[in-house]
C-alpha cells in the first residue's frame, strides 16, 4: 500500500503541477532543468578525465550552479503566490536583477576559465 | 722647457767655462715651478765648473718636500721619471756642494719606490729605473745599502753550515770597506765580526738546533753610505729524523683478541681485516740523538689497489710526542672507505719545515673484507660526476581529444531540448516590441555577449571593462525603459 501511496503522490504532483502552475513558472522550470543537465554533464566529464585544469572545471561548474541559483531566485520572485512577500519587487524588476547578475557572473566566469 | 735649453747651453759652453752660466740658470729657474725643471737645473749646475750656486742648492730642500710618502715609499707626482731625474740632479749637485738636504730616511724611501715598480703608467721605465738607481748608488753623499743572503744559504744543515751575507748598494754591487757582526746571544752562530772582504761575509753555525732562528746583525759602513733597516736574518736549521717504536696491531673487537701485531722491523706487515677489526698504529719521531719531537704533518694513507682512491687519517700525538692512529672499521668502513673492500697499501707520511724532505714509509698491505652488499660501493674518486641537465616540469596528461569533443557536443544537447520544451509550453514571443528601447536593449545584450566573446578569445580585462562600461549604461537605460513600459502595459490590462 505504500507503493500505491507513492505512485498516487507522484501522479497527483504531476497533475497539480501541470494545471495549477502558471506558464511563466513552467518556462523557468524548464530552464532550470536545462541548467541542471549542463552541470551534471560537466561533473561526469570531470569524474572521467580528472580535474586538470582545475580552474576551468571549477569555473564551468560554478557557472552552472550560480545560474541555477539565479533562476530559482527569479522563479521565487515572479511567483504570483509570493506577491505579498515581494511587494516592492515587480516581475520586471526581478528579471532585470536576473539579467544584471548574469552579466557579472559571466564576466567572472570567463576570467576564471582561463 | 727653458731649462732644457739651459742644460744644452751648459753642455755646449762647458769648454769655455763661462761663470755667468750659474746666473743664467738662476734666472731661468725663477720662472719655473715644476720638479722636472728644477731637477734639470740641478744637473746642469753640477756640470758647470766652479762652486755650486747657493740658491739652487737651497731649493733642493723645498722641492724634496713636494714628494709624497705613502707607507715606506717616497715619490713625486710625476712618477718614476720625475723621481729618478730629481734624484740624479739633486744628488749630483749635493755631491758637488759637499752636503745634502736629503736625509737618510729619504734616500731609503726613494730607493724603495724605484725598486717597487709602482709606476706602471710611464714609458721607458727600465731607463728611468736605471737612472734613479745609478744616481743613488754612485753618489758620494748618501747611498742606501741593503743586506742580502747569498746562494740560499739561510737553510743550515750539518753538511752546509755556512751562512753567506752581503752588503750591497742599489745597483747590487757589494760595498767594499764595510763590516758585519753578529750580536751576542745567538743560539747557532758565534758572536762577533764576520770574516770576509769587499762586502761579502761568511759565518759557520756551531750548534745545530732544529727550527727557525732569527739572527741579529749589525752593519758597519764607510762614510757616505746609509745603514740598512734590516737588523735580523731568518735562518732555518734542517735536520733528519728517525721513525722509531713502531707498532702495528690488529684487534678483533668482538672476541677482544689481538689478530696481528708487528713492529715492522722486518719490513711492511701483511694483514687482513673486516668490519669487526680495530687497526692501531703507533710510532714516534726521534732526532738523531734520541729525543722525541713532534712534526707539522703526520698522516697515514690507505691507497686502494683496485680504484686508486686514497683515504687519509691524521696521526695524533699525545703528551709524550707518541703518534698513533686508531681505526675502528665498523664505522670507518662506510664513513671513510665508502664500503669499498679489497687490498689497500698503507703508508705513513711525515712532513715538516725542518725536515730535509717529506718522508713516505710503507707500513703494511691491508686487505679489507666486507660482506656482499647490494648497494654499490660509494664512489670516493674525485673525478667529475655526470653532468646534470635540467628537465622541465612535464605537463599533466590531458584527456584524448575525442572525449573532450564528445562532451562539448553533449553540452549543447540540453539547450536544444530546452528550446523544444519552451515551444511546447507555448512560450510566446508575440510581445516582443520593436520600439527603440526594445531594440536598444536587445542590441545591447547582443553587444555585451560579443564583448565577452572577445574577452574569452584573447583581449585583457582592461579593454573588456572599457567597452563593457559604455555598453552596460546603454543597455541598463534601455532595459529599464522597456521593462517599465511592459509593466505599465500589464497594469493597464
Amino acid at each position: 500500500s505504500s507503493g500505491i501511496n507513492a505512485e498516487y503522490g507522484v501522479s497527483r504532483l504531476v497533475s497539480e503541477y501541470s494545471t495549477r502552475t502558471p506558464q511563466r513558472l513552467k518556462l523557468i522550470d524548464a530552464y532550470l532543468g536545462y541548467i541542471m543537465c549542463t552541470g551534471i554533464i560537466q561533473f561526469i566529464y570531470c569524474c572521467l578525465v580528472g580535474t586538470f585544469p582545475f580552474n576551468s572545471f571549477l569555473s564551468g561548474f560554478i557557472s552552472a550552479v550560480a545560474s541555477f541559483v539565479l533562476g530559482v531566485c527569479l522563479r521565487i520572485q515572479s511567483n504570483p503566490a509570493n506577491v505579498a512577500v515581494f511587494k516592492d519587487i515587480s516581475v520586471e524588476r526581478a528579471f532585470a536583477d536576473f539579467i544584471f547578475a548574469h552579466f557579472v557572473l559571466h564576466l567572472v566566469v570567463l576570467n576564471f576559465i582561463g | 722647457i727653458q731649462c732644457e735649453c739651459g742644460n744644452k747651453a751648459v753642455v755646449s759652453t762647458q769648454s769655455t767655462g763661462e761663470p755667468t752660466l750659474n746666473g743664467v740658470l738662476a734666472e731661468a729657474l725663477k720662472s719655473e715651478e715644476s720638479v722636472m725643471s728644477h731637477s734639470l737645473a740641478y744637473l746642469s749646475a753640477s756640470l758647470v765648473p766652479g762652486d755650486a750656486p747657493k740658491d739652487i742648492v737651497d731649493s733642493i730642500e723645498d722641492i724634496v718636500h713636494r714628494a709624497d710618502t705613502i707607507g715606506s715609499v717616497m715619490s713625486f707626482d710625476g712618477g718614476l721619471m720625475e723621481t729618478a731625474m730629481f734624484l740624479k740632479g739633486a744628488l749630483a749637485l749635493s755631491e758637488k756642494a759637499g752636503s745634502s738636504a736629503l736625509t737618510d730616511a729619504m734616500v731609503k724611501k726613494f730607493a724603495d719606490y724605484i725598486t717597487s715598480n709602482k709606476d706602471k703608467s710611464g714609458q721607458s721605465n727600465l731607463f728611468y729605473t736605471l737612472i734613479g738607481l745609478e744616481a743613488l748608488a754612485n753618489n758620494k753623499v748618501l747611498v742606501p745599502s741593503q743586506l742580502i743572503v747569498l746562494e740560499s744559504s739561510a737553510v743550515i744543515t750539518p753538511e752546509k753550515p755556512s751562512l753567506k751575507l752581503s752588503l750591497v748598494d742599489p745597483l747590487g754591487n757589494a760595498i767594499a770597506g764595510s763590516g758585519l757582526s753578529i750580536d751576542a746571544g745567538q743560539s747557532i752562530f758565534p758572536a762577533g765580526k764576520l770574516s770576509g772582504s769587499a762586502g761579502v761575509f761568511e759565518v759557520s753555525a756551531t750548534t745545530f738546533t732544529r727550527g727557525i732562528h732569527k739572527v741579529g746583525v749589525s752593519a758597519q759602513l764607510p762614510s757616505g753610505y746609509v745603514a740598512p733597516d734590516v737588523t735580523t736574518v731568518s735562518c732555518k736549521v734542517v735536520l733528519p729524523v728517525v721513525v722509531a717504536d713502531t707498532l702495528f696491531k690488529l684487534i678483533d673487537v668482538d672476541d677482544n683478541r689481538v689478530m696481528a701485531s708487528s713492529d715492522l722491523s722486518s719490513g711492511p706487515a701483511v694483514a687482513k681485516g673486516d668490519l669487526s677489526t680495530r687497526l692501531m698504529f703507533d710510532f714516534s719521531v726521534k732526532e738523531v740523538d734520541g729525543s722525541s719531537i713532534s712534526l707539522h704533518q703526520a698522516f697515514v694513507r690507505f691507497t686502494s689497489s683496485k680504484t686508486g682512491q686514497e683515504v687519509y687519517f691524521i696521526a695524533q700525538a699525545d703528551l709524550n710526542k707518541k703518534y698513533s692512529v686508531d681505526l675502528n672499521f665498523r664505522t670507518a668502513a662506510s664513513k671513510s672507505f665508502g664500503s669499498l673492500a679489497g687490498e689497500y697499501s698503507v703508508d705513513a707520511i711525515l712532513g715538516d719545515a725542518t725536515l730535509p724532505s717529506a718522508m713516505v714509509m710503507k707500513i703494511a698491505t691491508f686487505t679489507l673484507d666486507l660482506p656482499e652488499s647490494k648497494e654499490p660501493a660509494a664512489d670516493l674518486s674525485k673525478s667529475a660526476k655526470p653532468e646534470i641537465s635540467h628537465t622541465f616540469r612535464t605537463p599533466e596528461k590531458r584527456p584524448p581529444q575525442a572525449i573532450s569533443m564528445l562532451f562539448t557536443g553533449l553540452i549543447f544537447l540540453p539547450a536544444l531540448v530546452l528550446l523544444i520544451v519552451w515551444a511546447k509550453l507555448g512560450a510566446n514571443i508575440s510581445g516582443l516590441s520593436f520600439s527603440l528601447s526594445g531594440l536598444c536593449f536587445h542590441g545591447g545584450l547582443a553587444a555585451i555577449f560579443l564583448i565577452y566573446l572577445n574577452f574569452f578569445i584573447g583581449t585583457d580585462m582592461f579593454t573588456t571593462v572599457k567597452y563593457l562600461s559604455g555598453c552596460a549604461i546603454i543597455t541598463f537605460l534601455a532595459g529599464q525603459r522597456l521593462l517599465s513600459t511592459i509593466a505599465a502595459q500589464k497594469k493597464a490590462k
